[in-house]
């Protein structure tokens, strides 16, 4: 395996998912995300950006087979579909907070108080289907675990490759760059979007709010952000 | 690892650089808050716990961390303590007190290019991460250019996470497959515009 992520190849020449690599998230699945509600670019819990960034996004697959919006979030361990032997599954971190925290903070390392940040977990209503693209389909295509890491223009690249290859995605899942330990979920508008929108929200507070204090600082001190 | 309370805030201290009392002072002022959150968190609905729960993040007071809140508190304040006074700020940048006077603020946003603090007489002081070492070397953020780029940062952003962005690698600051800190891109010839767009995009999900 290379020690830098290539270019990818053409969408026709990527390998196709085995089973398993293409992760079902069924209705029930938690996810969290945080995002900010006000400033210059407020937005809501189900609200996917609209534009690529300077500071590029690592799965920003803008202008693939019509993709026009990305919503970043984080899942804790992915519910089991019926009948599935639940102990095969582990693999996946425990916190999704603190992913999303350590997200929402890097570089930095810093919780911007002034920022105002909320955080939203929500429960699907129907499912979800992305690439998981920490699986052995990553291997298979050459990307080892560059995907994680390598210069998002780059990994953006191959996010758009994946998107115009196959075009029932509704993302990818990933190892967060900042917490590997951490599983991250990119999913592209308009395919994700009535899904998510139709998610059933669970908990919605700012960061600020006393009540979710615990929590917060529990997860700052799991990833080492300074409050 | 300390044994004592005391012998750990005599250790933090230390690490820290600042003394044992201010420590103190900002442990007992944290536990004061702690204690006050303590008793409101335990009024998290229980429908919003199990929603924490399943995402695998606990939720109790119990569970509460003081280290992250304390580490940002000292923090703050050691950036405050070494700001640096005008007319010294004004010396090492080559521009008049009066001209600072124009351009500082305590958060960014408006007309603030350089970012400070006042004592307690009023007086502004300039956060020193933006200054110039001795010997002429890192001040990169006062230049006209970083003044423009942090002009352009989101409204409101904190002197702490101002500094920080400073110096964190960033992913729009890429040249040889190597993304550059905005200190070492203006350092080292990057391209003021680029910065500017790199900072307007910060405050983006």
């Amino acid at each position: 395996m290379s020690e830098r992520l290539a270019s990818p190849p053409a969408p026709g020449d990527l390998p196709e998912p085995r089973e398993g690599e293409r992760l079902r998230l069924e209705a029930g699945q938690a996810w969290a995300r945080i995002f900010l509600h006000a400033g210059a670019h407020p937005t809501t819990f189900d609200g996917f950006r609209r534009t690529p960034l300077a500071k590029l996004g690592r799965f920003d697959a803008f202008g693939a087979d019509g993709v026009d919006g990305v919503l970043y979030a984080a899942i804790a361990h992915p519910r089991p579909a019926a009948g599935t032997d639940t102990t095969a599954l582990g693999a996946f971190d425990p916190s999704a907070v603190a992913t999303c925290l350590a997200e929402a903070c890097q570089p930095l390392g810093v919780l911007d108080r002034a920022a105002q940040r909320t955080l939203v977990i929500a429960e699907l209503t129907e499912p979800l289907v992305v690439l998981d693209v920490s699986s052995d389909w990553a291997a298979r295509a050459g990307a080892g675990v560059h995907l994680s890491a390598a210069p998002r223009a780059l990994t953006s690249r191959w996010a758009a490759a994946v998107a115009q290859r196959w075009g029932d995605l509704d993302g990818v899942a990933a190892i967060s760059s900042v917490r590997p330990a951490g599983r991250a979920l990119a999913l592209w508008a308009p395919r994700a979007q009535r899904v998510v929108a139709s998610s059933r929200v669970r908990l919605h507070r700012g960061l600020d709010d006393p009540l979710l204090h615990p929590a917060l600082s529990w997860a700052a001190a799991q990833v080492d952000v300074v409050l | 690892m300390p044994r004592t309370l005391d012998d750990a805030l005599v250790a933090y201290a230390e690490a820290a650089h600042t003394e044992r009392e201010t420590v103190e002072a900002e442990l007992a002022g944290l536990l004061a808050e702690l204690a006050a959150t303590s008793r409101t968190a335990a009024a998290l609905p229980e429908a919003e716990r199990a929603a924490l729960a399943a995402v695998a993040t606990p939720a109790d007071p119990a569970d509460a961390a003081v280290a992250p809140s304390l580490r940002g508190a000292l923090a703050r304040r050691r950036m405050d303590a070494s700001a640096v006074r005008l007319d010294d700020a004004a010396r090492r940048l080559g521009i008049s007190a009066s001209a600072i006077r124009h351009v500082i603020g305590a958060r960014t946003g408006g007309g603030t290019e350089l970012l400070g603090c006042k004592d307690e007489r009023g007086r502004w002081h300039v956060h020193a991460y933006q200054l110039p070492d001795a010997h002429g070397r890192g001040g990169q953020p006062a230049s006209p250019a970083g003044r423009r780029a942090q002009r352009t940062l989101p409204a409101g952003m904190e002197p702490l996470a101002v500094a920080a962005w400073w110096d964190a690698p960033n992913a729009g600051l890429l040249s040889d497959e190597r993304e550059w800190t905005p200190r070492g891109w203006l350092g080292t010839g990057g391209d003021p515009a680029r910065l500017v767009e790199v900072a307007a995009a910060e405050g983006r999900d």
